[in-house]
């Protein structure tokens, strides 16, 4: 079963390794061309509950071994009959990260291991917060009232250089689009090699669409059976038999129209996963033909959704800020969120922005007078 | 399927078009740069929760409309002085 498809980007080049294929790996060589970018999506085409794991990237003579896991739990039993239709609401997302180091004389004994608690998850970063040589854990789960499925993270891991490996360890319960956006930073060290394996673990609580199909057909001829049986039951008058000889028919075009309606929207409206695909790889056109030109224009546009959105929350996100230390050691604060407006009092947000949007008024209509009046006397 | 399909002969046709490559940001200026950014979207963000930007960026818009609007008439008005025909002084 096709479960989704993988691409790696180095810099200008795409570097390509397929599709990967359930329970299957894949090897992609990067010797020979130098500190690599490396980003990619791994996306899934069918409603399935499995597990996902990206496992290993080697690099020079070090390794750093990071097991880094999240896990989604949802309810699905709202999703659409569509083929392809992925509108899932997740309500719930626990992250859970272990650092693993191990010393580069191949001694694979750890030299200390640490779980790390992701205190600052949201969607587009994830942020972590350890310090060197010391053994710590730290677990938790953090929740959210929704998430789609575009969910995505990346961490800014700092190697350290008493490390030699890293595992990337990625679990969901959902056909979830995630980034690997951590290996780029890892592999700009110099990367050699990296595999990317996606393993399943199918659990029977979600069916695939034909399943769904098939129960639904079901449940439609058994409606049917039950009317018909009923129209046999004595105890109901005449009227409320006809009532129920109409009623079933009238549900006969209507269950046959919704099938045909499915059909005719899959001619017309593009598959959301194609959607997600036509305009990654617009971007990634883009990126490729304007260069610094697009990604100025894209750092700029994103931020200023950003920028939008805590206007809306009321929640900015303080940035990552990493203390270099003695002894390769790296200190970092872990970046959190800042709600800007206490709860009761958006009111005060509101008043400002009304009080400054009428002054900008004033100044905008007195500015453009002063414009018109210039522009007058020139023409004297 | 109909749609998809144009959309994908659209990518097609904007790939062969448009054979261009401009230099991209090095990995590490990017990186600084999008790390930048976040300190601006955290300093914007305060700012942002007490003043209407989509409104004031809507001003900025109109403002940036009229001026080159006016550069506009200047230059080609610039012109036509030059053209003794129309006789504009």
């Amino acid at each position: 079963m096709l479960l989704g498809c993988f691409s790696l980007t180095a810099n200008a080049e795409t570097i390509g390794i397929g599709e990967i294929r359930l329970n299957s790996e894949a090897w992609i060589d990067l010797r020979g061309v130098g500190k690599q970018t490396v980003s990619g999506t791994c996306y899934t085409g069918e409603t399935k509950n499995f597990n996902k794991e990206l496992d290993v990237s080697r690099f020079g003579e070090r390794f750093l071994t990071v097991h880094w896991s999240y896990t989604f739990s949802y309810n699905d039993t709202s999703a659409p009959l569509f083929l392809g239709a992925k509108t899932y609401t997740f309500n719930a997302l626990g992250l859970h990260g272990t650092w693993v180091a191990i010393p580069s004389d191949g001694d694979e004994t750890p030299l200390y291991e640490r779980s790390v608690y992701f205190s600052s998850v949201e969607l587009g970063r994830c942020f972590m917060t350890f310090t060197d040589g010391t053994t710590e854990t730290i677990t938790g789960h953090i929740n959210y009232d929704t998430l789609t499925k575009t969910a995505s993270f990346r961490a800014y891991p700092t190697p350290s250089k008493n490390v030699r490996s890293i595992t990337f360890e990625v679990y969901t319960k959902n056909p979830v689009g995630f980034e690997i956006a951590p290996l780029a930073s890892i592999l700009e060290v110099g990367a050699e090699n990296l595999r990317v394996e996606i393993t399943s673990e199918e659990t029977d609580d979600t069916d695939g669409f034909l399943d769904r199909l098939i129960t639904k057909l079901q449940a439609f001829r058994q409606n049917v059976v039950d009317s018909f049986n009923a129209l046999n039951n004595n105890d109901l008058s005449i009227f409320e038999k006809v009532s129920l000889i109409f009623d079933t028919l009238t549900n006969i075009p209507r269950t046959m129209w919704s099938y045909f309606k499915i059909g005719l929207q899959g001619l017309f409206i593009p598959d959301e996963a194609f959607m997600q695909e036509w305009v990654e790889n617009n971007r990634q056109w883009c990126t490729e033909t304007f260069g610094a030109l697009f990604q100025s224009f894209e750092l700029i546009v994103n931020a200023y959704r950003d920028i939008d959105a805590s206007a809306e929350t009321h929640v900015i996100d303080m940035p990552l800020v990493t203390i270099p230390l003695p002894d390769n050691k790296d200190f970092t604060f872990g970046g959190y969120e800042v709600k800007i407006v206490p709860d009761g009092f958006e009111f005060l947000s509101v008043m400002c922005k009304s009080v400054v949007g009428i002054v900008c008024s004033f100044a905008f209509i007195n500015g453009l007078r002063r414009r018109y009046d210039d522009i007058m006397e020139e023409t004297k | 399927m109909i749609i998809e399909a144009l959309m994908s002969i659209m990518f097609t046709l904007q790939d062969f078009l448009v054979p261009i490559a401009l230099p991209q940001f090095p990995s590490s200026v990017l990186t600084t740069l999008q790390l930048g950014m976040e300190y601006v979207e955290a300093g914007a963000g305060i700012v942002a929760n007490y003043v209407p930007l989509p409104y004031l960026l809507t001003l900025f818009g109109i403002i940036a409309t009229v001026e080159v609007a006016i550069a506009t008439y200047n230059i080609v008005m610039w012109v036509l002085k030059k053209i003794p025909t129309f006789g504009i002084s």
